[in-house]
């Protein structure tokens, strides 16, 4: 018989860093849910990814607090600020160009972006990433 | 893990059409969120959900606005999408509370691991009290159960012991439980535990005196050391990352055995791979759910 699901929790916490602080604490604390076993699982899992990225982390709590849990990629915008350099919610994208990409950082990025892109060919996931980009203000070059 | 008992934070929560909600967890970031938490996932395109930014400091109204409004331009949704931005301050609670009122004990073979409000009716097994606070190791995790299994299996009452990683204590603890059963009550065995994170040390300091056996345990807030002398049981209940880097120093202080717990099962190819650059071939493993426990005899 299938465990009966109690809650899903959807978290952003940076990568080999959890701990009991928000927002953690409250998200899992409120299910029940064991946070320290949680913090340990999640940070042996991402402990050789990028620490100043936030891993999208998707909680399926079930009814006797046993918990599973899966890591997404991070966010397009957040792969793309980092590839290309540019400061957190620099300028006003809109009207000027805030930096600059290259071909093959966006297919990098949408390699990455794949399994959570609902598509399995790269020229259309490259040019999802793309859109982001440049709505971004990132000029592509290459 | 460390919490400061006197910090509040502070939480943003954004009304938000679902099929928006991504990009609203981008505009967060954007603004420096400690983190982001959705409730509810699987509700429908056309529902709105709750995104919750948790800061240190709260963002002023207009950024968070520009901010979030910004993000949902750069992923095609227009402005509308924003139902309702809601602040909050979220006060520092004992967040294990809540899971404290469900840990229930752990019996083993040897052992019943149990947190200091459980009854326990009398037993023939060791019974090992555990305040779990906020360090690691309550006895309900695969990888303290790894290690108690493999104490249960073959540590010889009398050897020496080194718990690398201590964290709550339990593993030194239950050594020195198994050394005062078999009678051997001046703890000649020379019983350490280590742990680099201060908090975790002061717990298993509580932890040794709750039990009994604080007198022969040794506690210290640092990692092994080429100091150390040799031990004839030494257990790293750590991570994979950890224990590498670790491995020489752990394999040097090691008289008999050496158990390394807290490794992935996906990661059981590179642990052996470093393991065969000191000519160990074949190690001993246990698994349970998706961990794994390494045994090295020497």
């Amino acid at each position: 018989m299938a465990k009966k699901i109690t809650g899903y929790i959807k978290l952003q916490i940076p990568a080999g860093k959890a701990n009991p602080a928000p927002p953690i604490g409250p998200a899992l604390g409120q299910h029940g849910v064991n946070i320290m076993e949680f913090c340990k699982a999640f940070n042996a899992r991402t402990q050789n990814d990028d620490p100043d990225m936030k891993v999208p982390v998707v909680i399926t709590v079930y009814a006797d607090r046993s918990f599973t849990f899966e890591t997404k990629t991070p966010p397009a915008g957040d792969l793309l600020r980092k590839a290309s350099g540019i400061p957190k919610g620099s300028g006003k994208p809109n009207k000027e160009k805030a930096g600059i990409i290259t071909r093959a950082q966006i297919e990098e990025i949408a390699r990455k972006k794949m399994p959570d892109l609902n598509t399995t060919n790269l020229e259309s996931a490259m040019r999802t990433i793309e859109g982001t980009a440049k709505s971004m203000g990132l000029t592509v070059e290459g | 893990m460390t919490n400061d008992k006197n910090q509040n934070w502070y939480a943003l929560d954004i009304t938000v059409d679902s099929n928006a909600s991504e990009a609203i967890e981008f505009g967060l970031n954007e603004l420096e969120a400690l983190g982001t938490e959705i409730n509810n996932l699987g509700k429908k395109a056309t529902e709105t959900l709750c995104v919750t930014g948790y800061f240190n400091e709260l963002p002023d109204d207009a950024a968070t606005r520009s901010n979030l409004e910004e993000a949902l331009r750069i992923h095609g949704f227009t402005p509308a999408a924003l139902r309702r931005i809601d602040s909050r301050s979220v006060e520092n609670t004992d967040w294990l509370a809540e899971w404290k009122k469900h840990w229930k004990p752990t019996v083993s073979e040897k052992f019943i691991v149990a947190p200091t409000w459980e009854t326990i009716e009398e037993s023939e097994k060791i019974v090992i009290r555990i305040e779990p606070s906020m360090a690691f190791g309550t006895g309900t995790h695969e990888t303290t159960r790894l290690c108690l299994k493999a104490i249960e299996e073959d540590y010889k009452v009398g050897e020496s012991f080194y718990d690398v990683g201590t964290g709550t204590g339990i593993l030194a603890i239950a050594v020195a439980k198994l050394i005062e059963k078999a009678g051997e009550n001046d703890f000649r065995a020379f019983i350490k535990g280590c742990d680099t994170d201060e908090d975790s040390i002061k717990i298993a300091l509580e932890n040794t005196e709750l039990n009994n056996v604080s007198e022969a345990i040794e506690l210290t807030t640092t990692s092994i050391s080429a100091n150390d002398p040799k031990f004839d049981y030494v257990c790293a209940n750590l991570t994979a990352d950890v224990i590498v880097p670790l491995l020489p120093l752990l394999l040097e202080k090691t008289n008999r055995i050496l158990v390394l717990s807290g490794i992935l099962k996906e990661q059981e190819d590179s642990i052996k791979a470093e393991l065969r650059k000191f000519d160990i071939e074949d190690p001993a493993v246990e698994t349970s759910g998706e961990w794994i426990s390494v045994k090295i005899k020497k």
